[in-house]
């Protein structure tokens, strides 16, 4: 007697075919998922970095002065804080870290996160630089983000003068 | 003439879908591949530019803190790198590698003026307050080396 239709071995082969394909491609979608997120991830850190340190250096240029009251110099984890005219106005300007992001701060306005959480930021370290007729800041700091295997650390620094800072 | 279709996948379609499946994955990895080349000489362009950048501040650095001392007294056409020695920068002879392999070195020139003052090329009086600063940043790509310059001309503002 012939029927239309599977049999139910015909099913589970059939199923268990599916299983091992999905399994399969799975498997390699996860693979190649974190094989491009570890390729990505030291480009993505140098352009967190480089944009970092382009940001500090720019607004230590157009700074007027260094907040020596509320700067922290020479520590592991230091703070910046300029003030900046604009528009007549004095601005405050703070640049921290907490918890592991660098922020920016304007005045007592809510916090900017400079970093993504994807990675930590360490060793923010300010040192205050003067001269005879200048003042300058150089700062480094390191950006740790998690790979497969290891933990990477990426360095970077910058420095630049105060440009009010000459009398 | 009778036909019989029979359900089910050829060899030549399972070849085919294997092909096609073969042919999007090297492509996919090729264009990895390029993304990743472009996106890291981006990358390094741009470390240069911020380790040219901090050069050019520490060459100012030096002529505030005294132009007779770090830019006049420097042989000329010598290269020297910039280092920081932990509480400022000095030049040094000795070649510092910066992250990824960079090497960061100045050398200056001298500068001739002529009865007006004015900059010329050559047959003019040698400016002893006034240096051309050549900073270049190098770096390792492939076979080659990568090479970025800047000039600027520092003065001695400060009759230091």
């Amino acid at each position: 007697m012939k029927t239309k239709g599977f049999t139910l071995i015909e099913l589970l082969v059939y199923i268990s075919g599916l299983l091992i394909l999905g399994t399969v491609l799975m498997f390699m979608i996860i693979q190649f998922y974190t094989v491009y997120k570890e390729i990505v991830a030291i480009p993505r850190a140098d352009r967190t970095g480089l944009l970092i340190v382009d940001r500090i250096t720019k607004e230590i240029r157009s700074a007027n002065q260094i907040d020596m009251i509320e700067s922290q110099f020479n520590t592991i984890n230091g703070v910046l804080e300029l003030d900046s005219m604009e528009e007549d106005i004095t601005i405050e300007k703070r640049f921290f870290v907490e918890n592991g992001v660098a922020k920016f701060q304007e005045d007592n306005e809510t916090p900017l996160d400079l970093s993504s959480k994807d990675f930590t930021v360490s060793n923010f370290n300010f040192n205050l630089v003067q001269t005879p007729v200048s003042e300058a800041v150089r700062f480094t700091m390191e950006l740790q983000f998690q790979t497969r295997n290891a933990t990477e650390t990426k360095s970077y620094t910058g420095f630049a003068i105060l440009r009010e800072s000459y009398e | 003439m009778k036909y019989s279709f029979i359900k089910g996948i050829s060899v030549v379609e399972i070849i085919i879908a294997a092909g096609i499946i073969a042919v999007s994955v090297t492509g996919i990895a090729g264009a990895i591949q390029i993304y990743s080349k472009i996106v890291y000489q981006n990358t390094r362009q741009a470390q240069a530019v911020l380790a040219l950048d901090e050069g050019a501040e520490a060459i100012q650095y030096l002529r505030d803190t005294s132009f007779q001392t770090h830019i006049e007294l420097a042989t000329i056409n010598q290269e020297y790198s910039i280092y920081w020695n932990g509480t400022g920068y000095e030049l040094g002879t000795t070649t510092i590698l910066l992250p990824y392999d960079m090497t960061r070195t100045v050398s200056f020139d001298e500068i001739e003026r002529d009865t007006q003052d004015q900059i010329v090329l050559s047959g003019g009086t040698v400016d002893s307050n006034t240096k051309k600063a050549i900073i270049t940043i190098t770096w390792p790509y492939k076979d080659e080396t990568k090479t970025l310059v800047s000039e600027m001309l520092v003065h001695n503002t400060y009759e230091n």
